[in-house]
Formats: structure tokens, C-alpha cells, sequence
């Protein structure tokens, strides 16, 4: 993750900073000196209608464009954080992973293609509820566990909402020299006790932070064992419950005092400043080696059915996959192809809390502000995360005009 | 959802002193014409049970109809709009709409009987129900007269005994109902022994002693949207509308008798599933849901509309299943792995149902153990007991609770438990005891929280039955004592079916068989891991029933 200069324009200043354009950004440093220029790297996008496609012929296609990965994971412990958020009733008739978790046909390509590669060791990641076992939950997702159980004889799962199977945390610093809202993170070892960390994402949109894509994936490798509503105070809870709001979502409490506080604890507590600047740390924290969006089928309107207005999209639409080794252009890519500009002012779409007057929750925090988001690959472009300016990406695979799926007309479509 | 619950309740029924048979009419219209509920009171002493047998076997179905109906419609402002409908409704008692009943299982009518309206309506109304009566008991259907409060005793009593009603349902409040429904009991069994008296009552306030135990405040089963009224989380699961924590509850008060659960027909049509999902409940509890038809469905059949027709025999096909099931279900216990205390005088019935639901809900398969059965005995062979509604354990209640835990079980019980043991701004403690655990939860915690916390104490791989790919699917499970052979009850909730159901059973089977309504049984393949079999359903619409032929039971 290194490139040259890349002086900040007062266009990203601006968008990073959302409509309440006088808030701060965690510091000063934007307006110092002209930071490195981030990373671009290739992505792959590719059509693909159907979780019974050729999947694996259409991954290893695009992972040969992207460069191949069999030196990237040959013999090598590979961790692939799962998008798997929430559960419950899903959208049905469609199981989860075919609307807003991963699809389990697709993460079995994938580990296939990683074991054929030589992969030494493929450890599946997910924050979920304590008790509830990996295995457990992608069962009642509708994934079907002998289907990677042939592809990856040996798989493992790690549960990584607490301690796990480690006997202590890992802290795994931001990497840039200012991070936004903490300077690290102490998280589950198996984000630490891997060669190569891949974020298996779907192409959805976010409640809060207007999209999710590989980068938002991450905001669930926190443990809530640390950073959940019932997190012990000093050290972590083991038992914990419940999510993230009050940490990570509204900062109204610190993570355990065992973990790193946050820089500011004065600063922001709005959500659509902090979530996507917690997004870009953790980014910064535990660097993506591989980005693989899954848009076959997808959800529109928010991240998952909790998520009110939201609902699943038919099967083939968008009809998307896309991979990168950057996950920030990849996260770029993505983005444009849901229809929207990457680099949008946060408060325009995507980039807009979008949660109606009904639920009441930001109202009664925030009154009549505006529900901006801001702009995560921004945040993470201004971080040296990686390059959002699509004319610095090579696209590979298609064009972007042609596969373009418009999420935003979709979601003010009727149902 | 709910309907308001009644506040009378069904009293034993009054043992008779047998009268000389032909001074019984003379006598009786001498105290119907007085003060009926005194009198026939003061004529209880020395009565012998009902024979509760009688009506075990009974399938009930509501058959509301003729003028009568349509009077106490119209003062309700609720008469149907169609006059074609309001003709069908006055026709029910044509002899024609009792074909309806053959090839189902239905043998058990409640017709509309009095209504306290006009007395020559009544009469016109008695004399058409008489006849039609007649009819169906040369069919060997029961027939029974609904009775809507406060119509005087005077109008109906006398006309059911003449009219030779195998019983009554006194629905709504009477004045001294309960000596009322006694002494109507008791002249009804004078002519027909096996008559019954059935006082429609809440859940929470069903009794022990009552013949038939007819619940009115059951809900309609199925999904309900709570969109506007939650905020739903990530993790949250579908809200269920569901009767089998209520039917499991009446259980433990009312032990073996027949439970029925009682709705008034809907003013709007119900979807064909609506019908099957509430029969299915019953099956699956091994109580029996009075069948209501909606005016739609009513109209369609009298008409020979082939849609109400084939909603009528998808509708028999549930109940068929559950006679057929009557045969495996003899001997079969819950095939629980925790046990719900419940304090059956308790204070607060309205939490202790929440907790039980709430529970139940979260896919505990579970017996419900009254307060005055806990003891060691009770518990054997559970891992995990619910004591939450013990507000104030005795010292023997407590004795056993311990032992249970020492011995390794789990015990969840409310604070006073051990006043102060609970840190300030804990939802629970875990107080360790021999091999278990004893969990004392805050007072006031939510019941779904409080269901939650029990799961994730016991262990999800501790549940026995465990779903996935099934959110809106709920299990109810039994065990054959003798055989070991397990039943699996499966009632979908949802408007759609469920696809792909994986069911985890622990135990050692050696065939699965799935019987659903309507259709043929089918064979399942079962995967043997160490200590359960996995199943997996093609697809469940509303109902299905899991067959489960234990290693133990021999071939």
C-alpha cells in the first residue's frame, strides 16, 4: 500500500466533511501537506447472473486479471472475513445468502480456487452472536456446509465476536499516522494469525453509511466482546449480547479500558461522521489483500430486512462480481457500477443515513439534521488507503457503462 | 389479535342425584320459570362426574347460523353486506350443509342456540336447530348449543333438553355463571349422560375440573408485522402469533381433559393456510381448534364454489392428520430438555404467559411443571429448568432446585433468590452450584431477554430439536415413552412456505417419515452424526409432521 503524492483537493475536503461542513475531521492534517498520492490497482468486474453459474471459471478469470493469486496464497494461512450481518427472518422466499449475506456457492469458488491455488490453511471469519457457532449460523442462512466441505476438505471457522479459540486479543494498529477515531484495535487473533486477509463482501446499500462493499465488511471484525453495548468496562466480556451502537455506532461509551480508547472522545458522535470513519481505521488496521464483492443477487434500500423500506432484489439483479487487490478501488469500481460517484458529496447518494422519521432514533438525537453519511471511500483515499478516482483504476473485464446496475432507481422503484 | 377474555370460568360439573325420569320435565319448567341458577344449585349435592371420555374424541367445528345468527348480527352491526351471504347464513340449518361433514373428521357441531332475543325468534330458531339436530345425531355428529350471554336460562335451557343437545357452550358473562353451568350440566346429563357444559375462559384462568377446557383468548396463528410498532435489529427474529405455549400451559392445570381453543368466526375471509395453520397448532398440542368459517368460505361451499371446496378438504386433510396421529400419540410425552415452572396462582399470569411464550418461541422444547408438582421426580431427565415465576421459593422449592443443580442442571430464577446477589446494572449472576449453574435474573427483564439469556446459558447445541432455515417455523416435539419413537411437529407461520428446513434431533433413529396434509407420507434420509440425525424438508407450506422411528424400538 504505497504510492506517490496525491494532494487532497478542496472538492474531497469537502465531501469528506459531509453537509455540516465545519465539522471536524479528526484533525488537521488534511490541510498540513500534500499527502502521497494512494494506491490504484487493477479490478476485476464481471456479469453474473446466477449463483449456479460457472463460478469458479468466471472467479478464476478474474483473479487472473487482477494479477492471479497463487502468489498470493500459495502456502499460505488465508482468513476470509465473511459478510454475514444479522440473521432472522431474512427476505423470503430468499435464504440469506442470496439477498444481503455472502452467497455460500460463491465463498465455496473461492476457497476452492484459494485451495487449488495451494493455499496452506482457509479460516472463515465472522462476528456473531456468542454460542452460536459458525457452522450453525451459516446453516440457518441456507448455505450448504458440504458443498465447502468438498471444496476445502479442511476449512475452519472462527467466531471472532470474542476471544475465541486464542488465549489473548491481538491490537492491531491504524497504519496512518492520524487515525479518525481510534489509533487501533484490539480484535480476535485469527485477523492477525493469517498471510492474507480477504474481505468477501455483498454489493448492498447501508443504513448508515450509504453502501456497503469489502471495506464496510470490516466493521464486524470488532469483537463486542470490546466494543458491544454490554462490553465489560475494564476488560472484555466474554458473555456479551449485544451490537455495537453504543461504542462504535454513537461512541457514548469507550470499548473496554483493556483496549485502546478512542483519540477524541470529545469529537462527533454522529453517526454518519463516525461509522465510516471507524470503517476506514479498521481498513488501516487490518489491510485487505483481496476484495470480492458479491452483487449476483442483492438487497436494495439498506444492509439487511431490519432495515425499514428495504427489500431483496430478484435473483440475477445486479448480477455483479467484482475483485481487487485494493479494496478501496475495488470498493470504487463497485460504487460506480450501483449506478452512483464515487467520489459524491456526503449527504447525496449514496451517502445519506437513511433512516426514516418513523424510527426515531436520530431524530431524537439530532433533531432536523441533515441524515448525511460521509463518503468512506474518501475518507479512505484522504487515509492512503487506496485511489477512489475511477480514471485511475484499471477496470478490467468490461466496461462499467455496460454493467452498470442503478441502485438508486431501483430503490424509489415500488416494490 | 386478541380477543377480550371472558371472566366466568367452567366449574365442575354438578354431580346429579338422579330424579324419577317422568317427574324430571315438570320439575325442571317448575325452576326454570323461578330462579333457575338458585334452584338448580340447591339440587347439586351428590352428583357424579362427567364422563370427560366421552368427549376426547370429539372434533369440534362452530356452525353459526339461521335468523337467530342473523339477529344477533344485526345487533351488532356486524350482518353481512351480501344478501346472497345473509341468505346463506340463514340457510346453514338446510340438512344439505351436514354432507359437508363427510369424509372429515368433524363430529362434534356448535350450533347457535339462543341469543336472549326475541322468544318467538328463539323458538322458530330452537325448532329449525331441533330438527337439524336431529339430523346430524343420526350421523353420529354431537351436537351442541351456543348460548350468548346474558339470554335467560329460561329460554334455553329447557328447549336444549327437549331438542336432546349433547351440550352447551355458554359463551360471555352470565350472572352466576358458574352455579349456572353447573346445574344446566347437570339436568342436560339427567337426559343424555355424556352432555357437557362448556364455559369458554381465559388461558390463565382455565380449571382443573372443567370437562372440556374451551381457551377464548387463542390468537390467530401466523406472522405478524410489527414494522410499525419495533425496531427491529439485525439478529431479530419474525414475531410469531402462536397457541402452543397456551395450550402447554392449560396443560399443566388441567392435566389430561380436552382442550379446545375457541375463535369467533372472522368477519374477513381467512386464507386457506390461516385455516390449516390454527388446526395445525392443535394437532401438534394434541388439542382441538373449533373450526369457524369465515362468511366467504360458508357461502362458497353452500354454493359449490370449487375454490371453497378445495379450501374446505385441504382444511379436513389437517384435521384428518390429526386423528390419524391420535394412534402414535398415546403414549408420547413432551420431548423436553427444559422445564417451565409455573405458578398456576401466581400474582402476575400476564408475565409468567409472556415468559412461557417467549420461551417457547425461542424453540426451547420444554414441559410445563405446576408449582405444586415441582420435585425431583418432575425434573428428571432435564437439563435446564425456567423458575422465574417462583416469586417467593419455599424452602422446599428450593431444596430441589438446588439438588437439581448440584446434580448438573441449569436453574434460572428470579432475584429474590438471593436478594443482593445481583451487581448493580446486571441483567443476571450466575451463582455456581455442584456440577450446575444457578441463574439469578434482575426482576422486570423483558421476557424475550429473559428467554434469550436461558438459550444462551443452556446452550444452543443443548436444545434437543433445532431448526435451521426456518425463521418463521416453529417445532413442538414428543417422545413415545414405551417405543421411543419421537413426533415432530412443524407449523409454519409464515404466508410462504419454508424451503429447505434442515432439522437437528438428538437421539439414535433409524427412519424419518414426513406426513403432511393432503399428502401421501414420504420417506426422508437421515444423516447420523454423533448424538443426533439431521432431516432435510423439500418444503414445508404450513404443516408437517416428522416421524421419527427410534434404533431403541428394535428392527
Amino acid at each position: 500500500m504505497s504510492g506517490g503524492p496525491h494532494p487532497i483537493t478542496r472538492r474531497q475536503l469537502l465531501a469528506g466533511m459531509g453537509a455540516a461542513g465545519a465539522l471536524s475531521l479528526g484533525g488537521t492534517r488534511w490541510l498540513d501537506a500534500a499527502p502521497p498520492s494512494p494506491p490504484a490497482s487493477p479490478v476485476s468486474i464481471a456479469r453474473c447472473l446466477s449463483y449456479d453459474a460457472d463460478l469458479t471459471g468466471i472467479l478464476s478469470t478474474m483473479f487472473d486479471q487482477i494479477g492471479g493469486i497463487g502468489s498470493l496464497v500459495s502456502g499460505k494461512t488465508v482468513a476470509v472475513k465473511l459478510n454475514l450481518t444479522g440473521g432472522g427472518r431474512g427476505y423470503p422466499p430468499y435464504m440469506h445468502g442470496d439477498t444481503f449475506w455472502v452467497n455460500g456457492k460463491l465463498t465455496a469458488a473461492v476457497c476452492h480456487l484459494f485451495h487449488k491455488a495451494g493455499a496452506r490453511r482457509i479460516r472463515l471469519l465472522e462476528s456473531n452472536s456468542v454460542g452460536l457457532g459458525m457452522e450453525d449460523k451459516l446453516l440457518e442462512g441456507g448455505w450448504d456446509l458440504k458443498l465447502l466441505r468438498n471444496a476445502v476438505p479442511d476449512i475452519q471457522y472462527e467466531n471472532t465476536n470474542n476471544l475465541g479459540t486464542g488465549a489473548r486479543y491481538s491490537r492491531l494498529k491504524v497504519g496512518s499516522a492520524s487515525p479518525y477515531i481510534y489509533p487501533a484495535f484490539d480484535l480476535n487473533r485469527a485477523y492477525e494469525d493469517c498471510d492474507v486477509f480477504v474481505s468477501l463482501s455483498k454489493i448492498k446499500h447501508h443504513e448508515e453509511c450509504g453502501i456497503t462493499l469489502s471495506m464496510k465488511n470490516l466493521f464486524g471484525i470488532t469483537p463486542c466482546s470490546i466494543y458491544g453495548d454490554d462490553a465489560g468496562q475494564d476488560e472484555p466480556n466474554e458473555a456479551v449480547r449485544f451490537g455495537r451502537a453504543a461504542v462504535l455506532h454513537f461512541g457514548r461509551r469507550q470499548p473496554s479500558r483493556s483496549a485502546p480508547q478512542e483519540v477524541d472522545f470529545a469529537s462527533e458522535r454522529y453517526e454518519g461522521h463516525r461509522v465510516p470513519r471507524i470503517v476506514t481505521d479498521l481498513c488501516g488496521a487490518r489491510p485487505i489483500d483481496l476484495a470480492i464483492l458479491d452483487g449476483i443477487q442483492s438487497c436494495i434500500g439498506g444492509e439487511g430486512p431490519w432495515v425499514r423500506g428495504s427489500r431483496a432484489l430478484p435473483p440475477g439483479q445486479p448480477g455483479l462480481l467484482v475483485a481487487g487487490r485494493n479494496a478501496v478501488c475495488t470498493d470504487t469500481v463497485a460504487a460506480a457500477l450501483m449506478g452512483y460517484d464515487p467520489r459524491a458529496a456526503a449527504g447525496t447518494s449514496p451517502f445519506t443515513v437513511n433512516k426514516d422519521k418513523v424510527k426515531g432514533d436520530y431524530q431524537k438525537e439530532h433533531g432536523d439534521r441533515p441524515q448525511y453519511a460521509d463518503n468512506v471511500l474518501l475518507l479512505a483515499e484522504a487515509a492512503g488507503l487506496g485511489s477512489a478516482d475511477l480514471s485511475s483504476i484499471d477496470v478490467r473485464g468490461g466496461r462499467v457503462a455496460d454493467l452498470v446496475f442503478d441502485f438508486e432507481a431501483h430503490r424509489s422503484r415500488p416494490a | 389479535m386478541r380477543r377480550p377474555a371472558h371472566v366466568t370460568t367452567q366449574q365442575a360439573v354438578s354431580p346429579p342425584t338422579p330424579l324419577p325420569r317422568r317427574l324430571a320435565p315438570p320439575a325442571t319448567r317448575r325452576l326454570l320459570r323461578a330462579a333457575v341458577p338458585v334452584l338448580l344449585t340447591c339440587a347439586m349435592a351428590g352428583a357424579t362426574p362427567a364422563p370427560a371420555e366421552a368427549s376426547a374424541g370429539w372434533v369440534p367445528a362452530r356452525w353459526d347460523g339461521g335468523p337467530l345468527e342473523l339477529q344477533r348480527r344485526a345487533s351488532h352491526g356486524a350482518l353481512p353486506a351480501s344478501a346472497d351471504v345473509q341468505r346463506t347464513v340463514r340457510e346453514w340449518y338446510d340438512p344439505g350443509t351436514l354432507d359437508l361433514l363427510q369424509g372429515t373428521p368433524i363430529n362434534c357441531l356448535l350450533v347457535t342456540w339462543s341469543v336472549g332475543a326475541d322468544p318467538d325468534l328463539e323458538r322458530t330458531q330452537q325448532s329449525l336447530v331441533a330438527a337439524y339436530a336431529r339430523a346430524a345425531q343420526a350421523r353420529g355428529i354431537v351436537v351442541l348449543g351456543i348460548v350468548h350471554a346474558p339470554a335467560p336460562a329460561s329460554g334455553w335451557l329447557e328447549p336444549a333438553l327437549a331438542a336432546g343437545l349433547d351440550g352447551l357452550i355458554l359463551e360471555g358473562t352470565f350472572a352466576d355463571g358458574d352455579r349456572l353451568a353447573a346445574d344446566a350440566a347437570r339436568l342436560l346429563r339427567e337426559k343424555r349422560p355424556g352432555a357437557v357444559v362448556v364455559v369458554p375462559a381465559s388461558w390463565s384462568k382455565v380449571s382443573a375440573s372443567s370437562d372440556i377446557v374451551a381457551i377464548n383468548d387463542a390468537v390467530a396463528p401466523g406472522l405478524l408485522d410489527l414494522a410499525d410498532e419495533t425496531e427491529a435489529t439485525p439478529s431479530s427474529e419474525p414475531w410469531l402469533e402462536s397457541n402452543l405455549w397456551l395450550v402447554q400451559s392449560a396443560r399443566a392445570v388441567t392435566g389430561s381433559r380436552p382442550i379446545w381453543l375457541m375463535a369467533s368466526p372472522s368477519p374477513q375471509a381467512m386464507t386457506t393456510a390461516d385455516y390449516q395453520r390454527a388446526a395445525a397448532e392443535a394437532v401438534a398440542t394434541g388439542s382441538r381448534w373449533v373450526l369457524a368459517l369465515d362468511d366467504t368460505l360458508r357461502h362458497g361451499l353452500r354454493t359449490k364454489q370449487p375454490d371453497a371446496r378445495a379450501a374446505w378438504e385441504a382444511i379436513a386433510a389437517v384435521l384428518a392428520l390429526g386423528r390419524d396421529q391420535a394412534a402414535w400419540s398415546g403414549a408420547a410425552v413432551p420431548l423436553a430438555v427444559a422445564g417451565f415452572v409455573q405458578d398456576n396462582a401466581g400474582a402476575d399470569r400476564d408475565t409468567s404467559g409472556a415468559n412461557l411464550r417467549l420461551t417457547v418461541r425461542a424453540r426451547v422444547n420444554l414441559t410445563v411443571i405446576g408449582r405444586r408438582e415441582l420435585d425431583a421426580s418432575a425434573l428428571a431427565g432435564l437439563r435446564a429448568v425456567h423458575a422465574v415465576d417462583l416469586s417467593e421459593p419455599a424452602a422446599a422449592e428450593r431444596s430441589v432446585l438446588i439438588a437439581f443443580a448440584e446434580a448438573g442442571g441449569l436453574v434460572l430464577v428470579g432475584p429474590s433468590w438471593q436478594p443482593g446477589a445481583l451487581p448493580a446494572g446486571r441483567d443476571f449472576v450466575i451463582l455456581p452450584a455442584g456440577r450446575g449453574r444457578i441463574a439469578v435474573c434482575s426482576d422486570g427483564l423483558d421476557p424475550a431477554e429473559l428467554a434469550r439469556v436461558f438459550v444462551d446459558l443452556l446452550g444452543r447445541d443443548q436444545l434437543g430439536v433445532r431448526l435451521f432455515r426456518a425463521a418463521a417455523v416453529l417445532p413442538h416435539a414428543s417422545i413415545d415413552g414405551r417405543t421411543r419413537d419421537a413426533s415432530l411437529h412443524l407449523v409454519n407461520y409464515a404466508s410462504y412456505p419454508a424451503e429447505s428446513v434442515l432439522v437437528r434431533i438428538a437421539g439414535a433413529f433409524r427412519k424419518a417419515t414426513l406426513h403432511r396434509p393432503g399428502s401421501p407420507p414420504e420417506e426422508l434420509a437421515i444423516e447420523q452424526s454423533a448424538g443426533y440425525v439431521e432431516i432435510t424438508l423439500g418444503r414445508l407450506p404450513v404443516y408437517g409432521v416428522v416421524r421419527l422411528e427410534s434404533k431403541e424400538g428394535g428392527a
